[in-house]
Parts: structure tokens; sequence; C-alpha cells
């Protein structure tokens, strides 16, 4: 009985095993075929249907359509981030990673080495969301609601009341001087007609 | 309140923050919309239910802030990409460059004046006015001139967010308040008083607010880093 079980037993683990091959045989298969089948349908693809509209999308080296073009646009903008993170610790004074980022694409797009283009459908996604990713920031604040519970109102008014005075003062100064730069150039082009 | 250990074990997983604040921003946006108001931010009801929900089933702060942690990743990102507007505008920025400049320069000067003089009349200590001045430019530049300065951190930061969502909320009014039709000084004015979240609210309301509200960022916190010397 003991020989006979552990006969039972081998031949089973060899059916088993060839089982198991056979399975990845047919899934690698199943999966090459459905790859190959994938380009067939790119390569017969119309341009149409591919975002390779040279206006609007800008360059698209891979024709892998939207999902391998979100990717590469991801991939831009994180790795803007990490120049800014780094150039940010190595400037001596403190300032903003993200700033610096800002500061570091807008020189990109004007030395032409990125396109706003490239970066079009996620930055416009970024974009039109941002209040949502400061959401965590504010549920913060609550933590440390127990310091200022004394000053709660006095706070509240003191924000309230400079970010009034400052956006007024900040707008008005920008309408006066370009009321002042119009005025001396109307006086220029009448000093040059007299 | 509710005390359950499954609770505090499922407010661990990084999915819980992300989804309580999608849903709860997705509640603010659809309210937004019912109501019409500017007043009924959704960042603002966001932040109340997620307080209210974490209070209800008494879940402490740091399991949410996995999964909030995850959603603040994008803030970078999100600021670096306004560039992309900024270039969009460059024309309007060649032609009024020296008045964003001196707007900014003006503005950050009479936000951080002001904040002290209230303070003085409010009779705050000195910490706490450290703590408050700078709270009109980006967070990053604020939190080291107020630790600098010998504020708190964290009451700056409570102090950033309240005038972030204050800018965010009134900026429609503010505009038609001191009828700014100017869209760039309408722009700079937001950004100057309430950095990155006035910002996506100007973005709402034009490109070109949207632009220079990014501009005004970086050009307050510039100006405020150089006046916070004379604190």
């Amino acid at each position: 009985m003991n020989i006979n079980d552990e006969k039972y037993t081998y031949v089973s683990e060899i059916f088993n095993a060839n089982l198991v091959e056979y399975f990845i045989y047919m899934i690698l298969t199943m999966m090459y075929n459905q790859k190959s089948a994938f380009y067939e349908r790119l390569k017969a693809a119309p341009p149409e249907s591919c975002d390779r509209r040279k206006d609007e999308r800008g360059d698209c080296l891979l024709a892998g359509g939207l999902k391998l073009r979100l990717l590469k646009e991801i991939a831009i903008i994180f790795l803007i981030c990490i120049a800014g993170s780094a150039v940010s610790a190595l400037i001596p004074v403190p300032t903003p990673a993200s700033v610096v980022s800002m500061v570091l694409l807008f020189l990109c797009f004007i030395l032409k080495i990125l396109k706003p283009n490239q970066i079009r459908t996620t930055s416009g996604y970024l974009l039109d969301n941002m209040a949502f990713f400061f959401v965590p920031s504010g549920v913060e604040i609550m933590t440390v609601f127990d310091t200022v519970k004394s000053n709660v109102v006095g706070i509240l008014v003191i924000c309230l009341l400079s970010t009034v005075v400052t956006f007024a003062a900040t707008a008005y100064t920008v309408i006066a001087v370009m009321k002042i730069q119009s005025g001396l150039k109307n006086r220029r082009l009448k000093r040059r007609e007299s | 309140m509710i005390d359950i250990e499954l609770i505090t074990e499922i407010s661990a997983l990084p999915a819980f923050g992300i989804a309580l604040t999608i849903f709860t921003y997705m509640l603010g946006v659809w309210l937004n919309k019912k109501t019409g108001t500017p007043f009924v931010n959704p960042v603002l009801i966001s932040d109340a239910l997620i307080v209210l929900v974490l209070l209800v089933f008494n879940i402490p702060y740091e399991n949410y802030d996995i999964g909030g942690s995850c959603v603040e990743l994008f803030l970078g990102p999100a600021t670096a990409v306004l560039a992309v507007k900024i270039y969009d505008q460059i024309q309007l920025l060649k032609k009024d460059w020296l008045p964003v400049i001196i707007g900014t320069a003006v503005g950050s000067l009479v936000s951080m004046v002001f904040v002290v003089f209230l303070c003085h009349m409010f009779g705050f200590d000195e910490s706490l006015t450290a703590s408050l001045a700078p709270k009109s430019v980006t967070t990053a530049i604020a939190i080291p001139i107020s630790e600098s300065a010998g504020g708190m951190p964290s009451i700056t930061v409570a102090a950033l967010m309240i005038t972030g969502i204050m800018g965010a909320v009134c900026a429609p009014t503010f505009v038609k308040l001191f009828k700014i039709h100017n869209k760039a000084a309408a722009g700079v004015g937001i950004g100057t008083c309430s950095h990155a979240l006035g910002t996506s609210k100007a973005l709402e309301m034009g490109d070109v607010e949207g632009a220079m509200s990014g501009i005004a960022i970086c050009l307050a916190g510039l100006f405020t880093t150089v006046y916070s010397i004379f604190l």
C-alpha cells in the first residue's frame, strides 16, 4: 500500500507539473497572440484615430494612444518637480520646491526645451482640480485648534481684514501703474505730434 | 463617540484617507453647484465633513494623514504646472511686467504692515504676531519666515489655510466690490493676498487671472522674504 501510494504520488506529481507547464505555455501563447494582434490593429489604424494631430496635441512619439501619452506627461511633470527640489536644496536661502519647479518649467518653455502642448492634458487636469489637493492641509489645522482656541476670533478677524486690504491695495496699485504708464505714453505721442 | 478597533484599522489604510477626501469634495462641489454662492466652497465643506467624520468615529488624525498625504503629493506638481498658464499669457506679461512687480511689492508690504498693526491692536504677543505676519505667501516660504522670526509654524499653517480659503471664497466678491475690471489686476490681487488656494479660484475665473495669480505667488514670496528681514 505504501509503495503504491508513493508511485501514485510520483506519477501525479509529474502529471501536475506538466499540467502547470502546459497552462503557462497556453497563457503565454495567448498573451503573445493578443499582443501581436494589438500591434496589427495599431499598424492598420487610420491616422485620425491615433493621437497624432500635430497642432493640438504636440508630438506623440509612442503610438500607444492616450494611456502612454498620459504616463509620459506625468513623468515629465514629476521630473521637473524632482529638479526643482534639487535646485531648491542647493540654494542657500530656504526656497519652496514647488515655486522653484514652476520657475524651472517656465525657463524650459522659454528656452524651447519643452513645449506646453507636451503636458497639456495632465497640466489641465491638475490645474482644474487644484482646490481638491488643498483639502488635507485644511484638515491638518484641526490639530492645532487647541493652541489657538483663545485667540480664534482675533485670528479670523485679522485674516479677513488683511486679505481684503491686501487685495485692494495690490489691485489698485497695478491699475494705478498701468494708468501712469499709458499717461506717459500718451504724453510722448502728443509731444511727437506737436 | 464610537470606538471600535475595526474602524481604527480601516482608517489606517491609505485608501480610506483618499476616498474620504474625494467623496466629501464631490459632495462639496455638488452643494456648491446647487446653492450657487461662492461661500459654499467645496474645500471648506470637505474640510468640515472630514473633521466631523474623524471626530465622530474617534479616528486619530495620523490615520487620515496616511491617505491625506497621498493627495497632498500632487500639490507640488500642480503648482509647477502653473508655468503652462503663465507661458500662455507671455504676451500680456511682456506688456505689463512693471505694474505686476510694483503691485506685488506694494501688496505684500501692505499685508505685512497691516497684520502687525492689527496684532498690536488686539494685544497679541510677539510670537503670535510673528506667526501671523507672513500669512499671505505660499506655505513653504511662510513657515521658514515665521520660524526665523520666532513664531509657531502650526499657527502659521492655520492662518495660511484660513487666508487661502477666505481668498478662494471671497475672490469674486472682492472683484465686484472694488470694481476691478482689469483681469490682470484682479489676478495679481488674488495671488498676493491668498497664495495658491486663491490661484485655484482665479483659474476658475479665467486664464489671465490664473496666470497673473501664479506669478503673484512667486513675486509676493520673494518680496515678503526680503521684508521679513526687517520684521
